[in-house]
């Protein structure tokens, strides 16, 4: 902007200048062209003297010689008319020559060629007025006159060519100074021209240049007031007096009306009928956020809502000042919106997580009642089986004579069955316990755990050929106690089941899946059929009869319950009469957990 | 006669204290055992109150026999009454009961029992445990000094 007025000014400066020499220039050849006017001017009149001058003469000749001729004084009249004004023309023609000195000679000559003419034709006049008319012919073809005559005319011409000259003189300096005017009237034409495009061009300029700056300050401003219009969430601002300067679409939506003109600053609560969350009192000007932003303060509040007839809105405020350059408070600006969501959200959450409670307490009450009824199955199951197994016995002692055989079979099968409810109530227990046990992690040695349990194995297997084959097994964090019943019961399944095989191979290992270790148990047992495979984890599951395989079927729902409390998981391979292989892995292993989680 | 009572049985399922009784019989212990059906007979009788005021301190039994789980005062209370009081709390006390339970077995520890033996159901086993029992109280242990009345 300031280069451009610059350059306009120095573009105006330059052309002033040049127009106003072109004008000093055009003054300057016009006082000369007027100066050889005047010469030119003076130079005819000059000419039109001399050549009157010699006319006049002329005259006064011709007028003689007819007089002399007829003696008729008419023809006297020219001469008569002539000759009183020689004088005075002699005197104008020297006074039109004076500033001219080379012509002064011949103008004397011309005064003093005149005079004797004069008094030639004076002569011959008065001679014939007297009768003395051959003196007078004589006088005259003496040629005395004619002399005098022919002088006239040589100087007369003499000056006319010098005139003629200076005619020429002048006339060129009349050509060259019209020559300047025509130029430089042609040059200022051709700089107001210049000027004047310059200058309207730079006028509609700037013309344009201001409205492109107005257009685009009103586009500025309608797209800021645009986007206003469309911000989601609501926009209220006040003036420094307190007034209601602006509300956007947002803030109208949920206020339920747009400005109201002269609110007083403390009715504002009053006019958009604002509460105080959960109660029917009008919120207290002093704490309104956007007042406290007029005085200079940043507000966030959450007790606000807007009561209408038909629905209450609550709503979150931010509040803050807007200051002017100078630092003082110019607007308060107040942007809310409806929470109505967030709140019916949290209290969604909170009416989920009184649910939650109670459920939990509902829980905690059943597992309260399951450890109590597992104490009761503990303490007062047991009891009468021991009862009828401690009476049975009692009665065959009584009577060991008396009894017979059927009788003391039975007696014997009414023990065998209070031993095997003794075996499954135990069984039972360890298994609810197990479920409720916290697990105490410890970097366990699995071989070492192996070891033990096949040491204390070691009776039951004295009378069998057990070919074992074991490999190295990895240390890993886990329950030791509980990892020890793992392999106790999977070892025992084994050799369990691969009771008639002589040797019975069992294989303990580790294998590589995905990279998650799994450990194996494995026999060359009786194995069993896959499509039973679901049913091998459950309580009291058995795929063999009892009188095959003793058992109570709660073995391996206890492996299962132990290997998934660490997280892992397991499952079984087998062929029936070719043996059965058990896995189980243990998240504690530590290794590439995201990447089987999903089992 | 109280005062000769050895074995004081805390039993109150009739059963269970006949075939204890009857286990006991089999070591000669029976005129020396006195069996309580309830928590507070056996606090009464240990603390010389009620129908056994004529009881003497001094006279104290060889061992207590304590089920847990007794009607009006259960086992753990009078194991605690027992061990809280200068004048009972050197009476042998061996817990004798169906519960395997970590909670009872626990308690009855932390408060000063002096063995915790599980009935087992098999009644061979239960007889061979209670015959160990009586022998070992009964015979091989040292009994504390007689406490002072008061």
């Amino acid at each position: 902007m300031q280069r451009l007025r610059r350059q306009v000014n120095t573009g105006f400066a330059v052309g002033a200048v040049l127009l106003l020499l072109t004008s000093v220039v055009a003054v300057w050849s016009s006082l000369r062209s007027r100066d050889a006017a005047a010469e030119r001017r003076a130079l005819f009149e000059r000419r039109t003297s001399i050549e009157r001058l010699l006319g006049a003469l002329q005259d006064a000749e011709t007028g003689q010689r007819g007089y002399l001729v007829t003696g008729d004084s008419s023809f006297l009249a020219p001469y008569l008319v002539v000759a009183g004004a020689f004088d005075e023309r002699l005197a104008t023609i020297k006074s039109e020559f004076a500033g001219y000195p080379d012509r002064t000679p011949r103008v004397d000559s011309l005064r003093g060629l005149v005079k004797l003419k004069l008094d030639e034709l004076a002569l011959t006049i008065s001679l014939r007025r007297a009768g003395r008319v051959a003196e007078a012919e004589r006088l005259v073809r003496a040629g005395e006159g004619k002399r005098y005559m022919d002088q006239i005319r040589a100087l007369v011409a003499s000056l006319e060519r010098d005139e003629a000259a200076l005619l020429d003189v002048w006339d060129g300096r009349v050509q060259a100074s019209d020559r300047l005017s025509m130029m430089t009237g042609f040059a200022s034409l051709v700089f107001t021209a210049i000027l004047l495009i310059f200058g309207i061009r730079t006028v509609n300029r700037s013309i344009t240049a201001r409205a492109a700056a107005d257009a685009a300050l009103e586009e500025s401003e309608h797209r800021l007031f645009r986007l206003l219009e469309a911000l989601p969430i609501a926009v209220f601002v006040l003036d420094s007096n307190g007034k209601p300067f602006y509300a956007n679409r947002a803030s109208q939506d949920i206020l339920g009306q747009g400005i109201v003109p002269n609110t007083a600053t403390g009715d504002l609560a009053r006019t958009y009928d604002t509460f105080l969350a959960g109660t029917d009192q009008i919120y207290p000007a002093e704490r309104l956020p956007i007042l406290r932003a007029l005085d200079g303060e940043k507000v966030y509040e959450e007790d606000l809502e807007i009561h209408h007839p038909d629905r209450v809105i609550p709503l979150e405020v931010w509040a803050a000042p807007v200051l002017d350059s100078s630092g003082k408070v110019a607007f308060a600006v107040a942007v809310f919106s409806d929470i109505h969501e967030r709140k019916e959200a949290r209290e969604a959450i909170r009416t989920l997580n009184q649910e939650l409670s109670r459920k939990v307490s509902e829980l905690t009450d059943v597992n309260n009642e399951l450890e109590a009824f597992t104490y009761s199955v503990s303490h007062d199951l047991r009891a009468p089986v021991r009862h009828i197994d401690g009476f049975s016995r009692l009665l065959q002692e009584n009577l060991a004579d008396r009894l017979d055989p059927e009788s003391r079979r039975y007696l014997e099968r009414i023990r065998a069955g209070a031993a095997t409810m003794g075996t499954l109530i135990d069984d039972l227990l360890q298994l609810s316990r197990v479920g409720r046990q916290e697990l105490i992690f410890q970097r366990t040695d699995l071989n070492a755990v192996l070891r033990s349990v096949i040491y204390d194995l070691r009776d039951e297997i004295r009378d069998r050929k057990v070919d074992w084959q074991m490999e190295k097994l990895r240390s890993l964090q886990c329950d030791p106690g509980l990892i020890r019943q793992v392999f106790v019961n999977l070892i025992t399944n084994a050799l369990k089941f691969s009771r008639g095989r002589s040797p019975a191979v069992i294989q303990v290992g580790e294998k590589n899946l995905n990279g998650e270790p799994a450990m194996f148990v494995r026999d060359n047992g009786v194995g069993f059929d896959m499509k039973y495979a679901d049913k091998l984890f459950g309580v009291f599951q058995r795929l063999h009869q009892q009188e095959e395989f003793e058992g109570t079927g709660v073995g391996l729902a206890l492996v299962h319950r132990i290997v998934r409390k660490h997280g892992g998981r397991v499952w079984a391979e087998a062929e029936p009469e070719k043996g059965a292989t058990f896995y189980f892995t243990l998240d504690g292993t530590g290794r590439d957990r995201q990447g089987n989680g999903a089992r | 006669m109280m005062n000769e009572v050895e074995i004081l049985l805390v039993e109150d399922n009739a059963a269970d204290a006949e075939l204890t009784l009857h286990a006991l019989k089999q070591n000669g212990l029976i005129n020396k055992i006195h069996t309580v059906r309830d928590g507070a007979e056996a606090l009464d009788f240990l603390f010389c109150r009620g129908k056994y005021t004529d009881r003497e301190f001094s006279h104290a039994p060889k061992v207590v026999l304590l089920d847990i789980k007794l009607p009006k005062v259960d086992g753990i209370e009078v194991l605690r009454a027992v061990k809280n009081d200068p004048r009972t709390r050197t009476i042998p006390v061996v817990i004798l009961t169906s519960s395997r339970e970590d909670r009872d077995r626990l308690n009855g520890y932390a408060l000063g029992v002096n063995s915790y033996l599980q009935k087992p159901v098999d009644f061979d086993s239960f007889r061979e445990m209670v015959k160990q029992l009586g022998m070992y109280w009964m015979v091989v242990n040292v009994p504390p000094p007689a406490v002072a009345q008061g």
